[in-house]
C-alpha cells in the first residue's frame, strides 16, 4: 500500500511549470475556437448576476455542468493524464460536480433566490475575475498568451467561476453544497501552483477567501438566521 | 565501472507527448550516452518519463553505455505486470536494476524481484526512499535482505543518511544511489548570484551546481548520483564533475556549512 501520508506536496506534482504551461498551450490550440464560446458563456453569467432570471440561471447551471464534464474528459483524462497519474481521480470528482449541477438545475424546486447583498457582491467579484481577468494573466507573468486559461476550458477559472456564479445567484445553503468540490479543486490547484512557484496559487486562494468572506459577512448581516 | 554521474528523470522527463519537449529530452539522453552514459533512473510514479526515456533511447540508437534502472511502485499483487509495462515503455527486454520505490509493499515486491534476478531477468535489485523518509525501515531492509543497491536522498543540505545508512551500505557491499542532489533545483537557485568560494578551483568546479554535485560524489560510499536535467549544457556540466579533482574532508565541511545556511 502506498503510504500517502509520508509524501510531501511536491511528490504529487511530478512535472515542471514549463511542461504544464506547454500542455495548456497545446490544449488551447487543439480546442480553438471553443474559448470564444466559453467566454461568451462567462459573460452571460455576469449578465445574470446583474439581471437574474430563474430560467436563464438554470440554463447556465446546465452549461456549467457540461463544462465540468467536458473538462474532465477533454482535459483531465485526455491531456493532463500524460503528466499526472492522479488525473483520473480528479476527473471523477469533476464528473460528480457535473452531475450535481445538472440535478439541481433541472430537478431542484426553488434553488434560486437572491442572496444577501455582500454574498452576491463577493460572488460577482470572483466570477468577474475568473471570466475577465484570469485569462489575461500571461500579460503580467512570463508566459505566452497562448497559455491563457479560460473559463469552461480548463479547471482553475472554471472552479472559481462556478463558485462566484453560484454564490451570487443561489440560495446560500444550496450554493455552499455545490461549491464544495470547486473549492477543493481550487485548493488542490493552489497547492500545485505553489509547488511550481506560480503566481496563480496566490490568486486562487484570494478568490476563495473573497468568496468565503462574502458568505461570512452575509451570514452576519442576516443575523445568523437558519433560513439564511 | 559504473560512471558516478547518472541521470534522474523525476520532473524533467515528464513532458507528455509534446514533440518539442520530447526531442529536448532525447538530446539530453544522447549527450548522456556520449559522455560515458551510466545509470538512467525512472519510475512509474514519474508520469510520462518512462515513455520519454524510451523515445530518447530509440533516437540514440547505440545504448551500450546505458545502465537502466527503474522501479516498482504499486500494490504487491501488480508488481510483475507493472514491470512488464515499464519494459515496454523503455523498449528494453531486461533492466540492469529494479528497485522497490519508496518501499511500497516491499515485502511483496522484493521476493518477486529476487526471483527475477535468479532467472536472469534483472541484474540487480534495490530499494529506494527520498526526503529522508522511512530510514528505519530502510536500515532494517539493508540488514536483512540481499539487496544490491539502495537509493536515498543525500546532498550538501541533507546528510541524514551519513549517520547510519552509508556505513551500513559499505559494510554490506550495497551500492548507494544518491537522489535529489540539488533538492529539485532549490539549492542552486538559492546560491544563484553568489560568488564561488575561492577553493572551488581546487576541485575543478566552475559553478555552484558542480560544487553541490561534487560534494555528493566526494563521499566514499556514494556509488552514483542521479541529478535530473532537461538541458544538454547542464548534463555536460554535471558529467564534468566526475572528471574533477578529489575533495578533502575540509572542503566537504565548508560546502556543508554553506548549504546549511540556505
Amino acid at each position: 500500500m502506498v503510504e500517502w501520508w509520508t509524501y510531501a506536496a511536491e511528490d504529487f506534482v511530478p512535472y515542471s511549470a514549463r511542461s504544464y504551461w506547454r500542455l495548456i498551450e497545446r490544449h488551447n490550440g487543439a480546442i480553438w475556437p471553443t474559448q470564444v464560446v466559453a467566454i461568451a458563456g462567462g459573460l452571460a453569467c455576469l449578465w445574470q448576476v446583474m439581471w437574474p432570471r430563474p430560467i436563464v440561471i438554470r440554463a447556465l447551471m446546465v452549461g456549467f455542468a457540461i463544462a465540468w464534464a467536458w473538462i474532465a474528459w477533454a482535459f483531465l483524462l485526455s491531456t493532463y493524464q500524460d503528466l499526472n497519474w492522479a488525473a483520473p481521480y480528479l476527473a471523477a470528482g469533476y464528473f460528480v460536480q457535473a452531475g450535481m449541477l445538472a440535478v439541481v438545475a433541472l430537478l431542484a424546486p426553488t434553488p434560486i433566490r437572491s442572496p444577501i447583498g455582500l454574498q452576491r457582491s463577493a460572488g460577482a467579484c470572483v466570477l468577474a475575475y475568473a471570466v475577465l481577468f484570469h485569462p489575461l494573466l500571461p500579460l503580467i507573468t512570463d508566459r505566452a498568451l497562448a497559455t491563457s486559461e479560460v473559463v469552461a476550458v480548463v479547471p482553475d477559472p472554471t472552479a472559481l467561476a462556478t463558485i462566484g456564479f453560484l454564490l451570487s445567484t443561489l440560495h446560500t445553503r444550496t450554493a455552499l453544497v455545490l461549491c464544495l468540490l470547486p473549492a477543493m479543486s481550487c485548493v488542490l490547484s493552489a497547492m500545485t501552483q505553489s509547488v511550481l512557484a506560480q503566481t496563480e496559487a496566490l490568486l486562487l486562494i484570494t478568490g476563495l477567501l473573497v468568496a468565503f468572506f462574502g458568505v461570512a459577512a452575509a451570514w452576519i448581516e442576516g443575523g445568523g438566521r437558519r433560513e439564511f | 565501472m559504473l560512471p558516478s554521474v547518472g541521470l534522474g528523470s523525476w520532473i524533467t522527463f515528464n513532458v507528455g507527448d509534446d514533440p518539442n519537449l520530447r526531442n529536448e529530452c532525447a538530446a539530453v539522453i544522447a549527450a548522456f550516452l556520449q559522455e560515458g552514459g551510466g545509470v538512467i533512473d525512472s519510475s512509474p510514479m514519474y508520469g510520462s518519463a518512462q515513455s520519454v526515456i524510451g523515445y530518447g533511447l530509440a533516437q540514440a540508437g547505440n545504448t551500450q553505455a546505458l545502465f537502466s534502472a527503474d522501479k516498482v511502485w504499486t500494490d504487491g499483487s501488480n508488481g510483475a505486470s507493472q514491470v512488464g509495462e515499464t519494459q515496454a515503455a523503455w523498449g528494453l527486454e531486461r533492466f540492469d536494476l529494479l528497485q522497490v520505490h519508496n518501499l511500497v509493499d516491499w515485502q511483496a515486491h522484493l521476493p518477486m524481484l529476487f526471483d527475477m534476478k535468479s532467472r536472469g531477468m534483472v541484474r540487480y535489485v534495490g530499494v529506494t526512499t527520498s526526503h529522508g523518509r522511512r530510514h528505519d525501515d530502510l536500515e532494517r531492509i539493508m540488514r536483512t535482505q540481499p539487496i544490491d543497491f539502495v537509493q536515498l536522498t543525500y546532498n550538501a543540505a541533507d546528510q541524514e543518511a551519513e549517520k547510519r545508512l552509508m556505513q551500513l551500505a559499505h559494510d554490506r557491499g550495497i551500492g548507494v544511489i544518491a537522489n535529489r542532489p540539488f533538492q529539485r533545483g532549490r539549492l542552486p537557485e538559492r546560491l544563484r548570484g553568489r560568488p564561488l568560494p575561492d577553493w572551488a578551483a581546487e576541485v575543478g568546479a566552475t559553478s555552484w551546481a558542480q560544487l553541490l554535485l561534487g560534494f555528493v560524489l566526494s563521499h566514499p560510499d556514494i556509488t552514483v548520483a542521479i541529478p535530473a536535467t532537461s538541458r544538454v549544457d547542464h548534463l555536460r556540466e554535471n558529467k564534468a564533475v566526475a572528471r574533477g579533482q578529489t575533495w578533502n574532508p575540509d572542503l566537504r565541511v565548508r560546502m556543508a556549512a554553506i548549504a546549511s545556511d540556505l
